[in-house]
């Protein structure tokens, strides 16, 4: 994991913050058995101020579970339970893959309007795959995990304007890979091996499609949050699609 | 109808389980189980009564803490109680309801640790069909795997196969990579369980290249996997070579690094290397790992002190595991392997309580394996006893000497890496 980064420990919830915030691109990662809730309100003030990508280790006791719902209804926390057998893989696409928690905001807040449309439950789904770039990788998981029948999710999708559920789900995995992408050296093979992409291609294909370049020019010169948001909504929003795809905007093309 | 049905095989696997704890705690315990899994179905069921759902919660943490705090089993059923706090609230959120699933998972994982594989399996059973029908398919992804495992412990193979496939199916959809290929290794040890060891052999080769490009965490599982069968096959140089790689793979992965260590002892105890073997042993004792890996190596000790003939180590061993916390199915291995010990250096009458005892929490704990080898065990102390009768005092034998071979230049490497192990 030495591709990761520096490692900064902090004993007490004050030094967490502290790092917090002198480091703000950073992951943080914290144990839930060992905070208090009032703790936990604190690490999610601060994320609703500045929001990072926090990853929480926690033990499956019950001192972990009061601060651990406090961090999971306040922030987009990745959760890897100990003991459990996904405990190793888990943790190490957490740390590795930890998914750009700004950009997620920006995302599921640009598509609220629409995705309000779908029912409860989906939407409670697909806000959070978006938000945290974790959740199913096919579409019938999804359904079943929205609660709803396949074919009802697909025409949920399609009156609320948006397109399909393969597409949401392709676009997660960028929320999930695009910080990984720009900012880090891990090789793009590995990464593209690590978010589950049959191939380099496959993660090349998805950025060009959502993004409009490639992952290799998204490192050498990334996008602005805001701009990445903004393609990825576009392309989810069925009519604005085309139209916002087929007409480039001054400057997208130029850095590349 | 069959929702009844299930939870009368629930409290009947329960029920059975608590006729054979001796012990009042341990007693206390599983039917703290037992009352929590009622609620949880009552919840699920009738959805959250806050009034009710808080008097019994708090009533079976009450019970829960006249037992012995640190033991797991308490532990894993107070972490339960609390998550099902939350789901006793009003329209728990999705991780809310997560909680409670990965609660119930650790508690059946548990059982599993403790030897109650017929009583884990209703528990992950549960968890696996709860959480697949909310959609929380990699959790019950993780359960399934875990069902494969117990079914493939009490030799239903058809059971085992069928949640390892679904959990295979679960796990894939989930972007749960490690399970889905974990899985693939559950279905390798299943084929070589039930002698076909080519459709084994071709499990494991497809999944290692998988398990390198997504998820790195399984190749251990897959280089021990491929190891007992080259072990099975008598490649004992191919099995070390694996188990060393395993250990390799593993990282920072205590857990695994310790069992691979252990493995490595087998497979050098069978090429014939039992010097070898006890150093990787002891590095694993003195180590500061799990009890559980200690215990575990120190029976491996014991073993191969009977196969060197070498009485006082035994007994002092013996000793020193009398003050250790076994697992149940640890427990019943040991008395067997005392059994075995026994008889060994002629000590036909405790021989045959150690088998009797071997047997019967074999027959306790539903592990057949350990029943049909402590059967024959017994049938081999009357054997002794007979022969000793007919022909008088027989000349002690031999210890199994080291087999003399030459070793290759890979498995000498890796002679020099373990014992350094051992110095370190």
């Amino acid at each position: 994991m030495n591709t990761a980064g520096t490692v900064l420990p902090a004993h007490t919830v004050g030094e967490l913050l502290g790092t917090m915030q002198s480091a703000a691109g950073m992951c943080a990662i914290v144990d839930p058995s060992l905070m208090t809730p009032a703790d936990a309100a604190a690490v999610v003030a601060h994320f609703v101020r500045t929001p990072q990508a926090i990853v929480a280790y926690a033990p499956t006791v019950r001192e972990a579970f009061e601060s651990s719902i406090v961090l999971a209804q306040g922030t987009t926390a990745q959760f890897v339970f100990q003991g459990m057998p996904d405990e190793a893989a888990a943790l190490r696409q957490a740390l590795l893959l930890p998914p750009d928690a700004q950009l997620g905001r920006t995302l599921a807040t640009s598509l609220a309007p629409s995705l309000d449309a779908l029912p409860h439950q989906l939407r409670v789904t697909v806000g959070t795959m978006l938000q945290t770039g974790i959740g199913p990788r096919s579409a019938d998981a999804l359904a079943a995990q929205g609660g709803i029948a396949r074919r009802s999710m697909d025409r949920s999708f399609e009156i609320a304007g948006l397109e399909s559920s393969r597409f949401f789900i392709a676009a997660a995995q960028i929320v999930r890979v695009y910080r990984a992408v720009a900012f880090s050296r891990l090789p793009f093979r590995r990464l593209a091996a690590m978010a589950g992409y049959a191939a380099q291609r496959t993660l090349d294909h998805h950025f060009e499609t959502f993004l409009g370049c490639s992952s290799g020019a998204i490192r050498k010169q990334p996008l602005p949050v805001d701009d990445v948001a903004h393609r990825l909504a576009t392309r989810l929003t069925l009519r604005e699609a085309s139209a916002a795809l087929n007409a480039p905007r001054a400057g997208d093309h130029d850095a590349y | 109808m069959l929702l009844e049905l299930v939870t009368t095989m629930r409290t009947d696997a329960f029920l059975e389980a608590l006729g054979g704890r001796g012990d009042a705690g341990a007693a206390a315990t599983l039917t703290a189980g037992l009352a929590l899994l009622q609620q949880y179905a009552a919840i699920r069921q009738r959805g959250p009564d806050p009034e009710a759902d808080d008097a019994a919660l708090a009533s079976i943490h009450a019970q829960l803490d006249e037992c012995t705090p640190t033991d797991r089993e308490v532990i894993a059923l107070h972490a339960l109680a609390e998550a099902l706090r939350y789901w006793a609230a009003e329209s728990p959120s999705a991780f809310e309801r997560r909680l409670v699933y990965t609660a119930l998972l650790h508690y059946g994982q548990t059982l599993f640790g403790n030897a109650l594989p017929k009583v884990a399996l209703t528990v992950l059973d549960l968890v696996a069909v709860d959480a697949e029908l909310d959609g929380q398919h990699a959790v019950s992804a993780q359960a399934r795997l875990l069902c494969g495992f117990a079914y493939r412990t009490i030799g239903d193979w058809d059971a085992s196969r069928a949640a390892y496939d679904r959990a295979y199916e679960l796990a894939w959809g989930a972007g749960d990579f490690m399970t889905a290929l974990r899985t693939r290794v559950g279905l390798a040890y299943n084929a070589s369980s039930r002698g076909d060891l080519p459709g084994a052999r071709a499990l494991l080769r497809a999944t290692a290249p998988r398990a390198r490009r997504l998820a790195p965490e399984v190749l251990p599982y897959v280089y021990l996997g491929q190891a007992s069968l080259e072990n099975i096959s008598g490649h004992y140089e191919d099995a070390i070579a694996l188990c060393y790689r395993a250990h390799q793979a593993a990282g920072a992965d205590e857990e695994m690094r310790t069992a691979s260590l252990i493995d490595l002892a087998q497979c050098f105890s069978d090429y014939g290397a039992p010097e070898v073997a006890e150093d990787a042993l002891r590095a694993v004792v003195r180590s500061d790992v799990d009890v559980r890996h200690r215990v575990q190596s120190m029976i491996n000790l014991l073993f191969l002190a009977i196969t060197q003939r070498r009485e006082t180590e035994f007994d002092t061993l013996r000793g020193e595991l009398l003050s250790l916390p076994f697992t149940i199915r640890q427990r019943t291995t040991y008395q067997l392997i005392e059994a075995q010990g026994l008889r060994t250096f002629g000590r036909l009458t405790d021989a045959r309580a150690a088998g009797e005892r071997a047997l019967a929490l074999a027959q306790e704990h539903s592990l057949f394996q350990l029943v049909f080898q402590a059967e024959e065990e017994l049938r081999a102390i009357e054997g002794a006893a007979a022969a000793e009768e007919s022909a008088g005092e027989q000349p002690a034998e031999e210890g199994a000497p080291s087999i003399a071979r030459p070793m290759s230049r890979r498995v000498s490497r890796i002679v020099g890496a373990v014992r350094s192990m051992a110095a370190a």
